[in-house]
């Protein structure tokens, strides 16, 4: 076989096979694949669509968190009463970070705070302050 | 070809001018105030009608999820949050239809979601009236320029157009084994990326790469540039075949002789468009759904994909983009208005030659002789008795092939082809008619105001599913094919000629369409790919729409680029397309009938035909 046809084969197996494996890969088997460096990655879908994802969060108190909360199909917003927190309408592809120190511990509900199906009431996730 | 340049100035200056310029400060008359609802995917009234100088305050509720407002012209964005009723208040100062767009997308078909505000008096009617004008000049004045040679189709000798090929630097790019390679793949990992996107990306079409790269990125390129000015230049490049041909080929580059599969030749019942004519049909049938969903694109690519892989192993050479291909199809009907032809230089050269490599692929013997290794064409076209572009994907193995330097791809003046009246086919007739009614039903489901249409085109209800169906089926399979017929008909009885067919005419007249239709893709992309063009960015940056961040771009704002021109530019495509129809109808009006009174009597049913469906396409763009 000619050097050419080599060369050739090498480029067509590193788009056909290693471009989709080292995108699947992790995507499939990483832990928190899409995060960013010391971010947590929430992704809010409608209640019909699987809701958040990770639906339970865990935190350590008197750390600082950093939520990125990504609306993936409508606009949505992030909403913990117990700790104060609103990110206000995050509209539809985009991220919002929202950043806190939680003071106290327990389990607390957070929902999605602007209509977003008609299970809207549905949409909620948990976020757990450890010590 | 001036005189239609020229018309279309003036029907562009008319266009501008004819509602009179525009007066501020003392026309600010009263102000009306419109409360307006908004859903998945419409707007409530999806119509608004007010005067030219009024204060429009429009007070817009959400019924369902959050939506935003764009208007087209007036640069004003806003989002409509549920719960939260959103003012929004502007002067009415131009007149004419205004487009309003959704601006914060709200599912699937929210690059659809659109509504008007039409501001009276609207220039629709004068704008008309200035195409019916074009439409009569045309017929009546303009010079077709066609110096009569009868019965002679193989013109090309006369002409002498820039022959890129004698450019040497080119040439070798062209002779060089790799070439097709090289052009194939940057392409290939476009498409790889676009199913993974399409299958595991989000659902989101804006956000997600698969529809952003196919359906605005590359439709935007390939009608904007491919179809008008490079023949099926795209067949070169298109990876959708690859897999197949380097499967049977068993190479990737070089030429090899240990061909896999069957090689059985292809049924002689299906050497035709027929079937991408069915497949075209369906396309753009589904068209609403294909274009907003991901997983519906990656579908249709990789069936495309798998469909080419195994009709290469079954049949010989390319079978699937010459006969099966739809993209293909259509490329093939516009490539034959483009200006650029590859052809023999000198046909006596072709005759004396002993080889043929172009079309039987190279021998030690033609290698001998000066040729380079190289493929049988494959198309199947012989490049000596060439005279069309239809077929030809300009993969470039002739140029590799041929031992004596005997070919040129140059330019040429636009329509070379469509006065080839010995090829003629009613396939293709078909096709044209089928890119006009297909593109206006299309038209009026994405581009128009009705909701319901797009609900039941989006198939969210059976049985408005079916309706929808059968009037699109209807319409581009039955409607408008009649009246074409009816139109051939009528032509044949006024020019009072029994010796021509009516279907040589219907066959003859839909070749003059094909203008038209392109030029109404033209605007059509236009209307799509603008609005949406900013979205590139954030998908580059995240390209599944998985919350990643590649070049710190993924949070760039959605904004529409330049859709306050967008009337003007519709206008001036249609009264283009128009012109160049009737000027391409006249002359072949010529061509069937010779000339004198019965070719130009025989033109004006065809004249009154295009103005028509040009008139159609005005009032869907700005009625």
């Amino acid at each position: 076989m000619k050097r050419v046809e080599i060369v050739a084969g090498v480029i067509v197996l590193l788009i056909v096979v290693v471009l989709p494996a080292s995108l699947l890969y992790p995507h499939f088997f990483g832990k928190a694949p899409h995060a960013r460096p010391g971010e947590i990655l929430v992704v809010a879908r409608t209640f019909e669509r699987g809701g958040w994802s990770p639906p339970e969060i865990r935190v350590k108190k008197g750390q600082r968190v950093r939520l990125r909360i990504l609306a993936e199909d409508v606009t949505h917003s992030f909403q913990l009463l117990h700790l104060g927190l609103d990110s206000g309408p995050i509209f539809t592809g985009k991220s919002k970070l929202i950043e806190f120190v939680p003071s106290k511990i327990g389990t607390f509900p957070f929902y999605c705070n602007t209509r977003c199906s008609v299970r809207h009431e549905n949409l909620m996730g948990l976020l757990t302050v450890e010590d | 070809m001036a005189g239609g340049a020229f018309v279309t100035v003036l029907s562009l200056a008319a266009y501008l001018f004819s509602p009179a310029p525009v007066w501020r400060g003392n026309r600010e008359q009263e102000s009306i105030d419109i409360t307006m609802y908004v859903e998945q995917f419409a707007f409530i009234p999806s119509r608004v009608i007010v005067k030219r100088g009024q204060r429009v305050n429009l007070r817009i509720i959400s019924k369902d999820v959050t939506h935003g407002i764009f208007i087209d012209g007036y640069g004003i964005k806003k989002e409509i949050i549920p719960g939260r009723p959103t003012v929004v208040s502007f002067v009415a100062d131009k007149a004419g239809k205004i487009q309003i767009r959704c601006a914060v997308i709200c599912g699937p078909l929210h690059p659809f979601m659109l509504g008007e505000i039409v501001v009276q008096p609207a220039p629709f009617l004068a704008s008309s009236m200035v195409l019916l004008l074009l439409g009569a000049a045309v017929i009546g004045f303009v010079e077709t320029g066609h110096k009569a040679k009868a019965g002679n189709p193989h013109l090309r000798t006369s002409r002498a157009g820039l022959d890129f090929l004698r450019f040497s630097w080119i040439k070798k790019i062209f002779a060089w084994r790799g070439f097709q390679f090289a052009l194939m793949i940057p392409g290939l990992a476009v498409l790889v990326l676009a199913l993974l996107s399409g299958f595991w990306g989000t659902p989101i079409g804006a956000k997600n790469f698969s529809m952003i790269s196919v359906w605005v990125v590359w439709w935007g390129v390939l009608v904007l540039l491919f179809l008008p000015f490079a023949a099926r230049a795209w067949c070169a490049v298109c990876p959708l075949p690859a897999a197949g041909e380097w499967l049977t080929r068993r190479a990737f580059v070089e030429r090899a002789n240990r061909f896999l599969g069957l090689g059985l030749s292809w049924p002689r019942r299906l050497r035709n468009r027929w079937l991408v004519n069915v497949g075209l049909t369906l396309v753009l049938f589904l068209g609403l759904i294909v274009t907003t969903r991901p997983w519906v694109t990656a579908f249709l690519i990789l069936s495309l994909m798998l469909a080419a892989a195994i009709l290469h192993f079954f049949f010989e050479r390319r079978v699937f983009c010459r006969y099966v291909c739809p993209i293909g199809g259509f490329l093939g009907l516009y490539a034959m208005i483009s200006p650029l032809e590859l052809r023999s230089k000198d046909e006596a050269v072709c005759r004396r030659c002993r080889y043929k490599a172009c079309y039987r692929g190279s021998t030690p013997a033609s290698e001998r002789d000066g040729g380079g290794a190289a493929y049988p064409c494959p198309v199947f076209e012989f490049a000596a008795v060439m005279d069309r572009n239809t077929d030809c994907i300009l993969c470039s193995e002739c140029v590799k092939a041929c031992p004596y330097d005997n070919l040129a791809l140059r330019t040429r003046p636009f329509f070379a082809d469509l006065s080839n009246m010995k090829k003629w086919r009613l396939d293709e007739a078909w096709l044209s008619l089928i890119m006009l009614g297909g593109g206006l039903a299309n038209l009026a489901v994405k581009l128009g105001h009705w909701g319901w249409l797009k609900e039941w085109a989006n198939l969210q209800e059976t049985r408005g599913f079916i309706l929808y169906g059968l009037l699109f089926l209807l319409w581009t399979v039955g409607i408008m094919p009649a009246v074409h017929w009816v139109i051939s008909w009528l032509s044949r009885t006024l020019s009072g000629r029994q010796d021509v067919t009516t279907k040589a005419i219907f066959i003859g007249y839909a070749y003059a369409l094909v203008p038209l239709s392109l030029m109404i893709w033209v605007a059509f992309t236009l209307s799509f790919v603008l609005p949406n063009l900013s979205y590139v960015a954030s998908i580059l940056s995240d390209p599944f729409g998985w919350g990643v961040d590649f070049f710190g771009i993924r949070e760039q704002p959605w904004r529409p680029y330049l859709t306050g021109w967008l009337p003007y530019v519709q206008v001036a495509s249609l009264a283009i397309g128009l012109g160049l129809a009737l000027k391409a109808g006249k002359e072949i009006a010529v061509r069937l009938f010779g000339r004198g009174r019965e070719a130009l009597q025989a033109t004006l049913p065809f004249g009154l035909f295009s103005t028509a469906m040009t008139i159609l396409f005005l009032a869907l763009f700005r009625g």
